[in-house]
């Protein structure tokens, strides 16, 4: 018995590794939907899609109010991505408070989530809230007078971000449709806020009643925005559900992969690998060996991966850069690529070249704080003490031409000292007994 | 030297006054004069004195002259030898024209000597 688990527990082990060729971090996926907002038999074609993907995907429907939904186990993670369509209801709300979704995107749970203005899905917004995008709210959804068809069409130029649509010339024509009902959000202006698509100038949200006051108008909104938090870990918010339909999958095809890939992290994840810094020199003495002292010669490498869908790759750029900081920067050094690492052929190097400390002695951080909208950030410090001279390393008197105008005066003082002392003994005390007029008159 | 006390005028006009400075300088001149003349242990006290000061001096202006300090401890050294030098000087310049109680000449030139290879010593330490 014990033994049949343990082999169903390594062939679950096995297919884990196997499914997890695509992402980086995992291929286990859950989707929430509700029936009574949409059959999930129209988005047959998003399915088949994270299939293509090896995505490993669980459904769960919620209409039923006895279904729970567990993204943990005693503090493991049972899914590494969730993709949540518009649900309805307080059920909804209890079993996926905002809470846990922030839990579970902290524990580096990568999430999909998607709206409409039909349908208030409270935690949604709520969790979306926390992170700085403001869809609008319930009955507000986008218009564009501007535009003939029914439908929202939305072209390429309003892609905002390279690393996660990257935009060539094939695809300069392309048009994506999001259907009638879009919601659009405003969004927060923090770092870690990726804005992916961008809506038109002449668009504005409205509501039913005509006195209310639109929530966002022309260009200030979006319709998908993406956040990726420090731990690197993703969520994307799609403003439009009919985006991922059946009916339009053809034409948003390209777009929904790239989404796709970046959220649940198949691109544009980057890690470093190596990171050292030694005296300059050939046989690179580390810090351990031999500390580092104020205007020595220092070299900085870090190495650098990409995962491009299959295996890691060096990653290669050429605005990679190096601080060594103690509170303010003292230098800030743009490294330079050197080829693949040669321990781990699988990264890049960057170097920073020698460089001299500075002539400051105190505790200062070696850093590498690469943080681009839509790649993985890296933020390598390391922080290490600079020492003083000692006091007999500092350059002898004698060594500086300068100072030889001081010898030399310290030298004359003294030898007319010395004559100074012979003169004085040697002379007798007056010469004609004179004896000043001083004695006279005490 | 009995010192000079001059009578009190009234010191209306500037010719007056300049009268009594120049008078003033003669006199402290004449009365510097009197006292080396005949003692020629002040006259060299007087010259080694000048020294110094051309020594002190001439390392202000080579300071000045290349605008950098840079061994500042070297600089210090030079300079404050002189310094020191020129006061231990003249004390003994005092002791030796106005001894004081309980303390001979000889006994002052001794304590010369000490403070001077102190002053040395701390000098020579001090410049590295």
């Amino acid at each position: 018995m014990l033994g049949l688990r343990y082999i169903q527990l390594f062939l679950v082990l096995v297919c884990s590794i196997l499914a997890a060729a695509k992402s980086a971090v995992g291929s286990r996926t859950l989707v929430v939907f509700d029936d009574r907002v949409d059959d999930l038999s129209t988005y047959s074609d998003f399915f088949n899609l994270l299939k293509d993907h090896e995505f490993d995907v669980t459904t769960l429907e919620l209409s039923d109010k006895s279904t729970k939904i567990n993204l943990f186990e005693r503090d493991t993670r049972l899914y590494d991505h969730l993709i949540l369509f518009p649900v309805k209801g307080k059920h909804y709300s209890k079993q996926l408070a905002a809470k846990k979704l922030i839990r579970f995107n902290e524990n580096g749970g990568n999430i999909l989530a998607l709206t409409v203005p039909q349908v208030s899905s409270d935690p949604i917004h709520l969790y979306l809230n926390q992170l700085g995008i403001y869809p609008s709210p319930r009955t507000q959804s986008l218009h564009d007078l501007f535009q003939d068809s029914t439908d929202l069409l939305f072209s390429v130029d309003q892609l905002e971000n390279e690393n996660v649509y990257s935009k060539t010339n094939e695809k300069k024509d392309e048009l994506f449709n999001f259907g009638e009902s879009v919601s659009a959000a405003l969004l927060d202006n923090r770092e870690q806020i990726v804005p992916i698509l961008q809506a038109s100038k002449t668009s504005f949200t409205s509501g039913n009643k005509s006195r209310e006051a639109s929530w966002t108008d022309g260009s200030q909104g979006y319709v998908i925005a993406g956040f990726q938090n420090l731990k690197n870990t993703r969520s994307t918010w799609i403003g439009s559900v009919k985006f991922l339909s059946n009916n339009h999958f053809k034409q948003n095809q390209d777009l929904i992969n790239e989404l796709i890939s970046w959220t649940l992290q198949e691109k544009s994840v980057i890690k470093a690998t190596e990171v050292s810094h030694t005296h300059s020199g050939d046989d690179k003495v580390s810090y351990d060996e031999l500390p580092y002292k104020v205007t020595d010669n220092v070299t900085y490498t870090i190495a650098l991966t990409q995962w491009d869908g299959q295996k890691w790759v060096p990653y290669v750029s050429d605005d990679v850069q190096f601080e060594l900081r103690q509170i303010d920067p003292y230098y800030r050094i743009t490294m330079t690529a050197q080829g693949p690492a040669p321990q781990d052929p699988a990264s890049e190097l960057y170097s920073t070249g020698s460089f001299m400390l500075p002539n400051r002695h105190g505790m200062f951080t070696f850093i590498t704080d690469y943080k681009r909208s839509g790649l993985s950030y890296i933020h390598e410090a390391d922080i290490k003490a600079i020492r003083h001279l000692a006091n007999d390393e500092y350059p002898r008197s004698f060594e500086i031409p300068n100072a030889w105008v001081y010898l030399a005066s310290i030298a004359t003082v003294i030898i007319s000292f010395i004559a100074f002392v012979l003169f004085f003994i040697s002379t007798p005390a007056s010469l004609s007994e004179g004896v000043s007029t001083e004695k006279k008159t005490n | 030297m009995a010192p000079v006390i001059q009578k009190k005028k009234n010191p209306a006009s500037k010719e007056d006054i300049q009268k009594d400075f120049v008078e003033a300088i003669n006199l402290s001149f004449t009365s510097y004069k009197n006292q080396v003349k005949n003692n020629r242990k002040l006259r060299l006290i007087d010259i080694f004195g000048a020294i110094l000061v051309v020594v002190g001096i001439f390392q202000i202006a080579f300071v000045g002259m290349i605008q950098d300090n840079y061994p500042f401890n070297a600089f210090l050294a030079g300079f404050i030898i002189c310094v020191g030098q020129f006061v231990l000087l003249m004390c003994l310049r005092l002791q030796l024209t106005h001894p004081f109680e309980g303390i001979s000449k000889s006994k002052a030139f001794g304590e010369f000597i000490i403070a001077s290879l102190i002053l040395h010593f701390t000098c020579l330490h001090f410049i590295n």
